[in-house]
């Protein structure tokens, strides 16, 4: 895509998510977003989230990232987010908004994908071990307790 | 008698019968242009649709056919052709889903399903899709919830030049790679492809451009041996190709005067430069007049005895010992693999040489046409070929189990007696021919030395190409002879109760019946060589070819 659509592009989404964001949204810094979410075991964390866009957005998609070692099947020891729609390479299509990347991965964090894990003690757990699995996201979620 | 019927039928099998097709370039084209045709014909669509229908089908013109008509809407659904737009408006001003920008309507454009971006989005969604690879043939809508087909039309409309031709050259790759039935020529540089019939159990395939393939691999040609062995070889090549390039690198010291050999003709009957003049096998470095006849036709250098050393060495000794002779068996495959490689692309360029040079000037000196002369061409060809099979019947013997003495020793037996006549062919095609080839000019006896000459060649192809039409169907019987040994053995032992004696040693007698049915071949007015197979007219009483005593 030529240069220059990427900043556009993201004001205008910026613009938009102002005006219709949903409540567990809490955009802070430039890049950062960070939500909580209700009624499930992860209820009660800000989880930080790190939306990196390349001057190629929206022709790639953005890379997220939590922080490094955050227990999740699906995200990679390095904390990236392993999830369809953020491939390149699968289903990722240019009209796709950092909305509904966000809603997409809030979907994952409750609804791990089995058929695509992308670390070992998460995965293990997840689906050997469902207590274990649940104590340990509980635990994590007072890990990153809301700052507001 | 059916031993007869069953040769011929390899023969055929092996010389005839085509099971494969090759196609050209523009052969690939046409016919893919003519099912995008049919199926937009039968179909009563488009033919953009047609060709987008087929892609997603990997180009199945009948499996199509049988789903459209069996639920239409699931197909268009699946594929992403919609008959109706999914998004509609009639505002002046459209706002681009992609960049977010307002445009008016001549700068936005849709695919059918209608969802609005402007024109330089979808440019660069178009070149990001077709830069990433072979997926742009199913290039679906930008919006992440429609699953419309962006078709060629489209792409054409709005790809550069450079995108368009590798969208087209997309479009006919995937026409022969997503097919079953057809593969690209591996070899570099070549754009023909292959259709085989699937079903048929011989998968050597020759391109055009005169590569041999095997269709199931891709590898080289590599009959008899299956592929899984092939590929075995090859990995373990690649793993110890290191060691092997020095320990073999090229030369070897000369047996008798240890001056160092670079070895730059093909058969392995190596002379050393005066003074030195001695002959030897490059294989075994053995002498060579202790090859061939005057030892009964005993050729054992294709056999490997592993030193049996015992019991006196301490355990670490005995592995080191052990790692040792595995490595030497190894060197000892690889190295017989790899002479006859080396010796197959020098004939390779020996009969383009001859083909391109000599034979002219050969058929000047006689007198005589080219088309008479053909039998030199075709002792070449047989070399090529035969090399081949020898070089992989090398890997086959190295995965060939130990303890399987009695096919080891057939094995061993059948192609000893393959490898030894392939010698022979070949230094007759290499350095007798030389004497032809010389410059002077064509006197009487250069004639009647051809006169000679001319029958010995052709012979020596012809029994060369029988031995190793035995190597081959043994092998590709996985040496099963050896099981139905006693029936076989009684049958033949009272058929050529005459044949008897010769070599004994390492013939079993299953190997006698196999040669037996070479020997049947030719008819009542030739008798058969017992020791070469060759076919002697009745008035000789001794060999033509090996001087052997009818």
């Amino acid at each position: 895509m030529s240069g220059g659509i990427a900043r556009g592009r993201l004001a205008e989404e910026r613009k938009q998510m102002a005006q219709e964001s949903p409540p567990w949204f809490c955009c802070k810094a430039r890049d950062s977003t960070r939500w909580f979410d209700e009624f499930t075991d992860w209820e009660g964390g800000y989880y930080p989230l790190t939306m990196h866009f390349s001057e190629e957005y929206p022709s790639k998609p953005p890379k997220c990232k939590f922080p490094a070692g955050f227990f999740h099947p699906n995200v990679y020891p390095s904390g990236t987010v392993c999830l369809s729609i953020l491939n390149e390479d699968c289903d990722w299509r240019p009209a796709i908004t950092v909305k509904q990347i966000l809603v997409g991965i809030q979907d994952l964090l409750d609804q791990p994908n089995a058929a695509d894990p992308a670390q070992t003690e998460g995965y293990h757990l997840f689906i050997q071990d469902t207590a274990e699995y649940k104590r340990r996201v509980r635990l994590q979620a007072k890990q990153y307790p809301a700052t507001i | 008698m059916g031993l007869i019927v069953q040769l011929s039928y390899v023969i055929i099998l092996s010389y005839f019968q085509k099971n494969y097709t090759v196609l050209k370039e523009g052969d690939i084209r046409q016919r893919q242009e003519e099912s995008i045709s049919h199926v937009s014909a039968v179909l009563s669509i488009s033919r953009v649709a047609a060709s987008t229908l087929l892609c997603h089908y990997k180009w199945n013109v009948s499996q199509l056919h049988d789903e459209w008509f069996a639920d239409e809407e699931r197909v268009r659904r699946t594929v992403g052709l919609l008959s109706r737009p999914v998004f509609f408006s009639s505002a002046k001003e459209l706002t681009c889903g992609i960049c977010f920008d307002s445009y008016p309507r001549h700068q936005i454009h849709s695919a059918v399903c209608g969802h609005p971006y402007c024109t330089t989005c979808w440019k660069g969604y178009i070149t990001t899709s077709i830069n990433d690879g072979p997926g742009c043939l199913s290039l679906r809508c930008p919006d992440p919830a429609c699953c419309a087909v962006v078709d060629q039309d489209m792409i054409l409309r709005l790809a550069s030049d450079e995108d368009k031709e590798k969208y087209s050259r997309y479009l006919v790759r995937s026409y022969i790679e997503d097919k079953k039935k057809t593969k690209w020529c591996p070899a570099p540089d070549c754009s023909n492809a292959v259709e085989f019939e699937v079903g048929s159990n011989v998968y050597d395939v020759t391109c055009l451009c005169s590569h041999a393939f095997c269709w199931n691999c891709t590898e080289e040609a590599h009959r008899p041996v299956d592929c899984s062995t092939v590929n075995m070889w090859i990995m373990k090549n690649s793993a110890e190709s290191e060691n092997m390039n020095w320990i073999l690198a090229n030369s070897k010291p000369c047996p008798k005067c240890k001056r160092p050999i670079e070895k730059n003709q093909g058969c392995m009957h190596m002379i050393c430069t005066p003074p030195c003049k001695f002959e030897f096998c490059w294989l075994c470095l053995g002498a060579w007049s202790d090859h061939g006849e005057r030892t009964g036709g005993f050729y054992a250098c294709n056999r490997y005895e592993a030193a049996k050393q015992e019991g006196l060495y301490d355990e670490a000794e005995r592995r080191r010992e052990m790692a040792k002779n595995s490595l030497e068996r190894y060197t000892h495959y690889y190295e017989r693999w790899a002479s006859n490689q080396t010796s197959r692309q020098k004939a390779i360029a020996d009969l383009h040489q001859m083909q391109t040079v000599h034979l002219e000037k050969l058929s000047d000196k006689l007198k005589e046409p080219e088309s008479q002369l053909k039998f030199i061409i075709e002792a070449w060809q047989q070399i090529i070929e035969c090399r081949r099979v020898l070089k992989w019947t090398y890997a086959y013997g190295y995965y060939l189990p130990d303890h399987e003495s009695a096919k080891r020793q057939l094995f061993e037996y059948l192609q000893g007696d393959a490898e030894a006549n392939l010698e022979r062919l070949h230094q007759c095609a290499e350095k007798e021919l030389l004497v032809f080839l010389g410059n002077d000019d064509g006197d009487t006896d250069f004639i009647s030395d051809f006169k000679i000459f001319r029958p010995k060649l052709a012979g020596l192809t012809r029994v060369t190409r029988s031995y190793f039409e035995n190597l081959v169907r043994a092998l590709e019987n996985g040496l099963s002879d050896v099981d139905s040994q006693a029936a076989s053995s009684v049958s033949v032992s009272s058929k050529n109760a005459g044949a008897k004696g010769k070599g004994g040693k390492a013939k079993s007698s299953t190997s006698r019946s196999a040669r037996s049915g070479a020997r049947n071949i030719d008819d009542l007015t030739h008798w058969n060589c017992d020791r070469c197979t060759y076919a002697n007219p009745d008035s000789l009483t001794s060999c033509q070819m090996c001087h052997n005593r009818r």
